[in-house]
């Protein structure tokens, strides 16, 4: 059965839209038939991520009026024949999205593929309630510092109240925690929350943890998702994070950190 | 619920006035509410008046609440207000009625005192420093608990509307939890909670980590600032004593 997962977090700049592509593209190496739906209508990115800026003729918007159908606005990526990107429109905002539009499309790409990752745009607002509406499971961004944690904590609030799993009282939208940009060093040093904390106080599940790394802005830059540098630790982290999605067991993997220590006195006891 | 209205002068011609103005404070809070008027005040005067229950009624029916009933009157008054089409309450004493019985009774033929509608203070607001008024139309009837199993969230507001509420969980920042009773939360209270919103007194809070944004019962309230920084972390209940918040370390 088709699973909609949203990936959302309230702030900016967290990086959904490179977890978007990463998870997406993993779950595609994986066997998954997946979509990568960029919400974020007149601030596209996700193509730009995905690599597949140049071929984009149709777009979201376009299916959700009925300008295009389905099939002509998706994206086949060039690397797995069973990735595919949706992109947003980038000349129109999100007002051009309508809840019935949306849940319209996402009934057809259920049809058609076993993840639907929808990458929501920054906020609270309609852009960001459309994107999560339909989702079954989400992916909550999280960067360890108190603004963030605090938009994810509001953002959960409402997968719990203005999901159509909220509305129709079906079993609520399962959550999963993305910790990205995080920085061993900056933790150890006080300047950045602890995994304890964070956990602590959005109290859901961790999906893994990613750790800030250069291999990133690389793979943004060259529309490589980063999950295909198998070599680093990002790349890695992203790699678990997905075994993890599919329901594999997986000990949380730390960015390396200069004295060796346990695991679990890594996980939890970084800032002593 | 219920609430309590005393009467205490049934010939002001203000009082339709004075009760709108009262429920205009706090609409969604009065409305349709049920009252019971005490005749207790009246019982005492040398000669009970005669009351026009009927013009009462809709006078109080005008202000949209909905009069039900009468206790604490004399056989007379009862019987009047019976013909009226109000059922006769047995006499309920709610708290605070030590307070009514020490005022000295009004003279009827001097200036008659001004009739009290004093409500409780509006549902919470956390600027109101003070309950306005010593409540005299009190809540009488306790609604149920309310447990709350998910963790309130940035955002999230919950109301234990007439009763307790009970918060498994954390409150985090950003969310507010209410109650008009009790509220306990069995995690971290990081958040604002609101204990006595309507103004009971009584009420107290209760939580297992201490580490709010803001603490109120009945409009008194202490924001984060004003704690006492080795409060925090730590098991607390609060109560109110001598007109201030009273905060105690729970073993």
């Amino acid at each position: 059965m088709a699973k909609v997962i949203v990936m959302t977090s309230g702030k900016g700049g967290v990086g959904k839209t490179t977890s978007t592509a990463a998870i997406g593209t993993g779950l595609a190496m994986r066997g998954e038939k997946t979509v990568v739906v960029d919400f974020d209508v007149g601030l596209r990115n996700l193509d730009l991520i995905m690599g597949c800026e140049r071929r984009v003729v149709y777009d979201f918007v376009n299916v959700v009026n009925g300008e295009a159908k389905l099939g002509q606005a998706l994206i086949r990526d060039k690397r797995f024949e069973n990735l595919y990107v949706l992109a947003a429109s980038q000349t129109r905002d999100k007002d051009a999205l309508t809840k019935e539009g949306v849940v319209g499309v996402i009934e057809m790409l259920r049809d058609q593929f076993d993840y639907i990752i929808c990458d929501s745009p920054a906020g609270i607002e309609k852009g960001a309630q459309l994107a999560m509406y339909c989702a079954d499971e989400a992916i909550i961004v999280t960067n360890p510092e108190v603004s963030s944690v605090r938009d994810s904590d509001r953002i959960l609030g409402l997968l719990g109240s203005k999901t159509l799993r909220a509305e129709k009282d079906m079993e609520p939208v399962k959550q999963h925690l993305l910790l990205t940009r995080y920085d061993v060093g900056r933790v150890a040093r006080g300047e950045m929350l602890k995994v304890e904390d964070i956990l602590e106080i959005l109290s859901i599940p961790l999906l893994g943890i990613i750790p800030e790394n250069e291999a990133v802005l690389r793979a943004s830059n060259t529309g490589n998702p980063v999950i295909l540098d198998k070599e680093s630790a990002a790349g890695k982290a992203y790699a678990d994070a997905v075994s993890r999605l599919l329901g594999e067991q997986l000990e949380h993997r730390f960015p390396a950190e200069p004295r060796p220590r346990g695991f679990f006195a890594r996980l939890f006891g970084g800032a002593a | 619920m219920v609430m309590v209205l005393r009467l205490i002068d049934p010939a002001r011609a203000d009082f339709g006035q004075q009760l709108a103005q009262k429920v205009s404070q706090a609409p969604d809070f009065y409305r349709d509410a049920p009252v019971i008027l005490d005749l207790e005040t009246l019982a005492r005067w040398p000669a009970p008046p005669n009351v026009d229950f009927a013009a009462l009624g809709a006078a109080i029916a005008s202000a949209g609440l909905i009069c039900v009933g009468v206790q604490n009157g004399t056989p007379h008054l009862t019987q009047a207000a019976r013909r009226a089409g109000l059922a006769a309450f047995p006499s309920a004493r709610p708290a605070g009625r030590a307070n009514a019985a020490r005022e000295p009774d009004p003279e009827p033929a001097a200036a008659p005192p001004p009739p009290r509608a004093a409500a409780p203070p509006p549902p919470p607001r956390g600027r109101c420093p003070r309950p306005r008024t010593a409540p005299v139309v009190q809540r009488v009837v306790k609604g149920k608990t309310r447990v709350v199993s998910e963790p309130v969230r940035s955002g999230q507001q919950i109301y234990a509307r007439d009763g307790d509420l009970i918060v498994l969980g954390t409150v985090n920042a950003g969310g507010e939890v209410l109650a008009d009773g009790n509220v306990h939360v069995y995690g971290a209270l990081r958040g604002k909670a609101i204990a006595g919103a309507s103004g009971d007194r009584e009420a107290r809070l209760f939580c297992q980590r201490f580490d709010p944004e803001l603490v109120s019962i009945a409009g008194l309230f202490r924001i984060a600032d004003q704690i006492e920084t080795d409060l925090i972390g730590q098991r607390v209940g609060i109560r109110i004593a001598d007109d201030a918040l009273v905060f105690d370390r729970l073993s």
